[in-house]
């Protein structure tokens, strides 16, 4: 193969060129952080890349949802424990009741503590968690209960969140044991009222029913305990596999700098290489041996 | 019988032709840098022999240069135009599909994936808050961007089309302009030709035409025995020693340009940068355009179809639907829920803290609703279908990409085989030029040789006595 002047200047051109324009490629790399900028960079990683995006999405999404769940059941349980303490102590106050010793006085004060019980009971039973009220059903603007009972037409409506692909979790208590003859805000007026007629027998009598709603109560503080529980792991877990689809998606479109860099400086002596053998090669012909 | 003066008439033919072969390295040398320019060679040949009567065998008269030749080899030529066509074609596609790329820019944070994603968060937080008009404005607004981005990929992917579109025009305009300075030099090669001239030069720029023509469309190129180059596409003649064929421009019903020869038979277009475009804008951006429209299309149609069947903040069922429009242009959010975000059927039963709809809206982007082939069943999800678009583009732009790097080497190494055979080399030309300037001197000296021997015979001959 002959060789020309111009062929050996146009392939150094092409080799430097070439060079070039792979260091680009890892610069463009090292300064995007990434190993895949264009679909074309790599169609299968640019896929999973894809998928995994918005798999981490889904995922972020569940954890908020986790968490938004969780808020929302520790106000339940909060309310809940409340209103057991407050049966405690309108078990208490029957029971003292009970006894045919207890002066009337006594009663008096008894009543009226009764009375108070009650406001806290009704305040409770409207408890809310960022205005939304816990124990209104679906109908969570409108407040549901007044002194007198129920306000209107009660809700029993679940509150459902999702809190994984297809998996739902109903995180509110419907307002039944709030409603009719036998609910926590029926019972405490019946036994005020038959405190304050002083029928020490009847009240006596009542002391099974409060224990019933207390044990109803209870019943609903541990469920919700449960269901605090299970979001806890639930959270953890998708803590986990949010950490792991992010080390997979780094892993699929990440550069990794040490080993760019290395073929980065690969690259550099290598143009040098071609810089300082053109410089030689190029410049002389035959025309600077003749005179 | 041979005269004293034909040593003369031999140095002087050497003196001609030495430097007509200086002449031509002088040639050479002045085009060492122009691109295209075949090296050039004088052929030298000793003139005829002289048959003298009586003497011994054949006297030779001299040389004489019977050619100036231009060394280039037809075979390369043709390797390099089938290789150069190809890199036409896939050079064009490879930067068409970066620009797409660049469209839909994906994978990215801020591509339709993103605020699909984004838009299908929103009606989750929906879901856990019905009640929250901030979180009602949240969905409207993730909806106004995803409606957003679909009119502009949608827009951006149709601009550039037209643009394809326009390339293909000009395309042909060059192709016209081309063919007609082949055939004007056609004209000139075979008037020079008839008149026993070697028209090197002027052949050198017409196969550089011939290059540039072939990198725009595929022609076959043969040699008329005049010397006039005649050019086919697709078995059509296009240019020949008469002249050049117009190739014209025809507009479809949409307002795209297809080529067309003057009978108003289609132009049978294989390869070359038209092809390229051609290919762009009719299979890989037409099939982006329609994926991204009957894509967005779906999600109109099945978003406003849950949506239809939720009550909104008021308890009111199906009262505005959610997006308007029948495609990817025309999507956009639903003027009344524009308007009042509490229009938004949130709820899957009237009351205000359900979320059911929110969610079942939500949850459609799990729904098969998606397919490929038209004629079966759905068998993939919005998030799978556009995943599928952008792979799809990954695959064709980066063979786009390899091809265009391996045509680009063989282009360039045929170019390296052109001009290891028809490249001029400094070095082979001073060489030449002392071998010329050499023998130039040598027959200076033979012509003095013989003025000196003439001058022996005539002015010192036959004076004896004197």
């Amino acid at each position: 193969m002959r060789i020309t002047t111009n062929a050996m200047a146009r392939n150094l051109l092409l080799r430097l060129d070439t060079v070039n324009r792979r260091a680009l490629e890892f610069q463009e790399q090292l300064a995007s952080g990434k190993r895949i900028n264009k679909p074309s960079d790599d169609p299968v990683g640019a896929n999973r890349a894809f998928r995994l995006r918005t798999s981490i999405a889904e995922v972020e999404r569940y954890v908020k949802n986790v968490g938004d769940s969780k808020d929302w059941l520790l106000a339940t349980e909060e309310a809940l424990r409340q209103m057991v303490d407050a049966m405690h102590r309108v078990g208490e106050l029957a029971n003292s009741a009970a006894t045919s010793t207890v002066p009337a006085s006594s009663l008096d004060a008894i009543a009226k503590e009764l009375e108070q019980i009650q406001e806290h009971l009704v305040f409770l039973a409207n408890s809310d968690h960022g205005g939304r009220f816990l124990f209104a059903g679906q109908n969570t603007l409108t407040q549901p209960f007044t002194a007198a009972g129920p306000a209107g037409v009660l809700d029993f409506g679940a509150i459902q969140r999702e809190v994984g692909p297809g998996q739902t979790m109903r995180i509110n208590i419907t307002p039944e044991f709030l409603d009719g003859p036998n609910s926590v805000l029926a019972l405490v007026p019946q036994v005020s009222s038959l405190v304050k007629a002083g029928d020490f027998k009847a009240v006596g009598d009542m002391l099974t029913a409060i224990q019933a709603e207390t044990d109803e109560l209870l019943s609903y503080v541990s469920e919700t305990g449960a269901k605090i529980n299970r979001l806890d792991m639930i959270s953890q877990r998708l803590t986990e596999s949010n950490s792991s689809l992010t080390r997979l998606l780094s892993d699929t479109e990440d550069a990794e700098f040490d080993q760019i860099i290395l073929k980065l400086s690969q690259e550099e002596a290598s143009y040098q290489a071609a810089l300082a053998v053109g410089a030689r090669l190029i410049q002389p012909t035959l025309v600077d041996f003749l005179r | 019988m041979r005269t004293p003066f034909m040593g003369i008439e031999i140095g002087k033919r050497a003196l001609m032709a030495q430097q007509t072969a200086l002449d031509v390295v002088g040639h050479n040398v002045a085009n060492v840098n122009t691109p295209g320019y075949t090296r050039q060679e004088a052929i030298l040949a000793a003139t005829d022999p002289y048959a003298s009567p009586g003497a011994v065998g054949h006297i030779g008269t001299g040389v004489h240069v019977t050619d100036i030749r231009r060394i280039r080899d037809a075979f390369i030529d043709m390797q390099k135009r089938t290789e150069i066509k190809r890199l036409g074609e896939f050079g064009t596609m490879s930067a068409a599909f970066e620009e797409i790329e660049v469209i839909l820019n994906e994978p990215s944070d801020s591509g339709i994936r993103s605020v699909l994603d984004k838009f299908w968060e929103s009606l989750q937080e929906l879901q856990s808050n019905p009640e929250s008009e901030a979180v009602r404005k949240t969905v409207r607004e993730s909806a106004v961007t995803l409606a957003e981005s679909f009119n502009r990929t949608f827009r951006q992917l149709e601009e550039m089309r037209a643009d394809v579109d326009t390339s293909v025009r000009s395309k042909v305009v060059q192709i016209n302009a081309l063919a007609r300075q082949i055939a004007e030099l056609n004209v000139e090669i075979t008037n020079a030709r008839s008149a026993g001239y070697r028209p090197n030069d002027l052949m050198d720029r017409r196969d550089g035409l011939l290059d540039d023509l072939a990198k725009i469309i595929d022609i076959r190129i043969s040699e008329e025995n005049s010397g006039a180059a005649r050019v086919t596409v697709g078995g059509v003649l296009l240019v020949e020693s008469q002249g050049a064929v117009e190739i014209r421009v025809r507009e479809d019903g949409d307002g795209l340009a297809h080529l067309e020869w003057p009978g108003g038979l289609d132009v049978n277009v294989s390869s070359g940068e038209i092809k390229g475009f051609l290919r762009l804008r009719d299979e890989y951006i037409q099939q982006i355009k329609t994926d991204i429209d009957s894509l967005a299309n779906s999600i109109i149609t099945e978003v406003n179809t849950q949506h239809a069947l939720g009550f909104d903040y008021h308890g009111v069922a199906g009262s505005a639907s959610f997006f308007k429009g029948t495609g990817a242009l025309s999507m956009a959010v639903d003027d009344a829920i524009l308007g009042d975000v509490s229009l938004i059927a949130a709820s899957g039963n009237g009351l205000v803290g359900n979320g059911d709809n929110a969610l079942a809206m939500a949850q459609l982007k799990q729904k098969l609703t998606m397919s490929s082939d038209p004629l079966q069943p759905p068998n993939a999800t919005w998030n799978d279908f556009f995943r599928g678009i952008v792979t799809g583009l990954g695959v064709d732009a980066d063979h786009a990409k390899r091809m265009a790097k391996n045509e680009d080497y063989l282009v360039n190494q045929m170019e390296n085989l052109q001009q290891s055979v028809s490249g001029v080399s400094l070095d082979e030309e001073m060489t030449n030029m002392m071998k010329f300037q050499h023998a130039y001197q040598a027959a200076a000296k033979l012509i003095t040789a013989a003025d000196e021997m003439l001058d022996v015979l005539i002015n010192r001959t036959g004076i004896t006595g004197r």
